[in-house]
């Protein structure tokens, strides 16, 4: 996979809020690679930057956030420099995005059809004939029992998981090459989440396109992604394949969140969970943005800050302590198995 | 749709029925002496004066409740509101003779209201605190913090006293010849149309002249109104997920603020452009008064003033049937606007 172009290739992307309380770093250099056809999680507590890199991505942040620094190529190009004009062509067509809330993500007084046949009509060219076949066609690819009768119906008259579909259905109407998913399961009943998570996996399959699945749930990374990126306070702590993370996860927040899923095969009195709250935005610690969470932090870790190292091919870290994460989980082993 | 608006239509009798009990209950606490003036009409009020007590016999106002309400229906039903002591004339058609002067009033107020309000409300949303944005709340600020007839007495001040362009008034004298002249038809009895359909531009014309003052006044006030409504809601809407989910879609930002915002946004703004119409058309005592123009709001006030009852009560049937219908309109439009209300 490594010898292929990637397909999207984020650099050092700085995304700032300039809010009335001072400058928020919602985002603070970060990297990542999506190749074609692969999914990247991008996984991460609420107020981790996660939202606001795929938002940058299509350069849809409100008026206060600005990408300060950066560049974001997309099969050549860089996003961040491209002019409006040429930007909405992408948009919709080149990258699509779901969004977490079917309920509010679709306009209520539009008809479920109308709005799939607007991106259509846009990017397509076609009459309107046409693309309302094409909305149809989709709506029954995304598994909407009767879509003759559906593409008519507004969103209101349809149940949650009916309208996260008919939303894939809009993002994929024009066959982009990027899928931008954010939290599209976390509105959504258990059941209905595999159903989804399912029917993007086939689509993905079917339109060969590649996938960044954002989300805070790690069953919805292991279920989905190729490799996946660790997120914390604005900063990329672990950067790696799926199997890897699970297995030896190199840093202790990864290690933390790991940890923090509940766990059938053993018996647990409490559930574990990561000590403290996820920093405020305003006033980011110094140093490694966990260490104020993290049992391993030293020192060093408050003054200065761990970049993103290549431990191994492929498996990228951000922690001073990696050494000692390790010690740890064996001691946590040796204590499973009394 | 359709079955919304007939189930709507089918609760417009009952509303009605609620309505003439209630001014029916206002007349009853009156009492049936004061009563009596409702059933003299015209001339015969002098022959009989005196002979109440003969007059509540033969009216039956001393009859039980229903049979008297009966009998009260019956008559409105068939336009007899009583005479009016004010108008020197039944109460209908006093009300019916002045209506159309407000009408007129009303009609060139609402149109640049509506839709330059909301087109302004939209654009300053857009704008959102940028120059344009500030400038038009300031302006607006000014629009709905001033009384209008504090407004409308500067207006008079600066355009007829200082300028001499905008006499107050409702036509000049020559004109108003021209009109009661048998050769000029009345047609709506709104001489600004009228004078159209008889080809009279020159009286056209100074009934614009006579309108301008009082429509810039109305007009300044509600439209202050109507933008604030239109800012804030559209604001509001801005800030929706489906907002960025059309933008996601790559449409222009003219496509996701004429059709995907403003819809929405639209939906309190019928509210307030409900009332407005309605009490534009209930005439509003002030302007008139200031202005000096014949209308229902100044007949209204002057029958209060003058305790003429019957008047009163007819105004305010009319009234009552101004607002269930400008309701209706108001309700029908929220259906046209929003799907999820022709559910329910």
């Amino acid at each position: 996979m490594e010898s292929k172009q990637p397909l999207l290739k984020v650099n050092n992307l700085k995304t700032y809020f300039f809010t009335d309380d001072g400058v928020v770093k919602a985002v603070d250099g970060v990297n990542f690679e999506v190749y074609p056809g692969e999914t990247l999680g991008i996984v991460g507590e609420s107020g981790c930057g996660k939202s606001v890199t795929s938002l940058s991505i299509l350069r849809l942040l409100d008026e206060k956030g600005k990408i300060v620094d950066g560049e974001i190529i997309f099969e050549g190009k860089d996003l961040v420099k491209l002019d409006e004009n040429k930007m909405r062509e992408i948009r919709g067509n080149d990258i699509a995005m779901i969004f977490q809330e079917p309920m509010v993500a679709l306009n209520p007084v539009y008809t479920v059809g109308d709005q799939i046949m607007e991106a259509i009509i846009l990017h397509q060219k076609v009459h309107k004939d046409e693309a309302r076949k094409i909305a149809i066609d989709m709506l029954r690819k995304v598994g909407i029992p009767e879509p003759e009768k559906r593409v008519d119906e507004y969103p209101h008259e349809l149940s949650g998981g009916m309208r996260q579909r008919a939303m894939i259905a809009m993002a994929l109407s024009c066959h982009p090459k990027l899928l931008i998913a954010d939290e599209p399961t976390t509105a959504l009943d258990v059941t209905i989440q595999a159903q989804i998570l399912e029917l993007m996996k086939q689509l993905q399959k079917d339109l060969d396109m590649a996938i960044i699945m954002i989300t805070h749930d790690l069953g919805v990374i292991a279920e989905i992604s190729d490799r996946v990126a660790v997120m914390y306070a604005g900063k990329m702590v672990e950067y790696t394949d799926v199997k890897r993370l699970f297995k030896n996860p190199k840093h202790p927040y990864t290690w933390a969140l790991l940890n923090a899923i509940p766990r059938l095969d053993i018996e647990q009195e409490r559930l574990f969970s990561i000590p403290g709250v996820v920093p405020d935005a305003l006033h980011f610690p110094s140093g490694c943005k966990f260490h104020t969470r993290c049992e391993f932090a030293t020192e060093k870790c408050r003054n200065e800050e761990p970049g993103l190292i290549e431990i191994e091919d492929g498996h990228f870290v951000a922690c001073w302590n990696i050494e000692k994460l390790e010690a740890a989980k064996d001691r946590v082993e040796v204590g499973e198995n009394k | 749709m359709i079955a919304y608006i007939i189930r709507r239509l089918l609760l417009l009798p009952l509303i009605l029925f609620g309505v003439t009990i209630l001014i029916f209950g206002m007349l009853e606490l009156l009492g049936p002496e004061k009563l009596v003036s409702a059933y003299i009409r015209g001339p015969e009020a002098e022959k009989v004066a005196g002979a109440t007590q003969k007059i509540i016999e033969k009216y039956g106002l001393d009859k039980p409740l229903p049979v008297k309400y009966e009998r009260w229906l019956g008559n409105v039903l068939k336009g007899d509101l009583g005479w009016s002591l004010v108008g020197k004339q039944p109460v209908l058609s006093a009300i019916l003779s002045r209506f159309p002067y407000t009408l007129e009033l009303a009609l060139w107020a609402i149109i640049p209201v509506v839709f330059v309000g909301i087109w302004l409300g939209i654009i300053s949303a857009v704008h959102h605190n940028k120059f344009l944005d500030h400038f038009l709340r300031v302006f607006a600020i000014i629009g709905w913090s001033f009384p209008d007839f504090v407004f409308g007495l500067f207006m008079i001040l600066i355009f007829y006293t200082q300028l001499g362009w905008f006499p107050p008034g409702y036509l000049s004298f020559d004109m108003e010849r021209v009109v009661t002249s048998s050769q000029f038809v009345n047609y709506t009895k709104m001489v600004t149309i009228d004078s159209i359909l008889n080809l009279r531009f020159d009286v056209f014309l100074d009934a614009l002249r006579h309108l301008i003052a009082p429509v810039i006044t109305l007009a300044y006030l509600w439209w202050a109104y109507i933008l604030r409504i239109t800012r804030s809601s559209m604001l509001e809407v801005l800030r929706k997920e489906y907002i960025r989910t059309a933008r996601a879609k790559g449409l222009s930002e003219d496509v996701v603020i004429n059709k995907h915002a403003r819809r929405n946004a639209l939906i309190p703004v019928a509210t307030v452009s409900g009332q407005m119409i309605i009490a534009l058309l209930a005439g509003t005592v002030i302007i008139e008064s200031v202005f000096n123009r014949p209308g229902l709001g100044r007949f209204v006030a002057m029958a209060a003033t003058q305790l003429d009852y019957m008047s009163i009560i007819g105004g305010a049937l009319f009234y009552s049937i101004l607002l269930v219908l400008g309701n209706l309109i108001v309700d029908v439009s929220y259906a046209l606007i929003d799907p999820r209300i022709r559910l329910q």
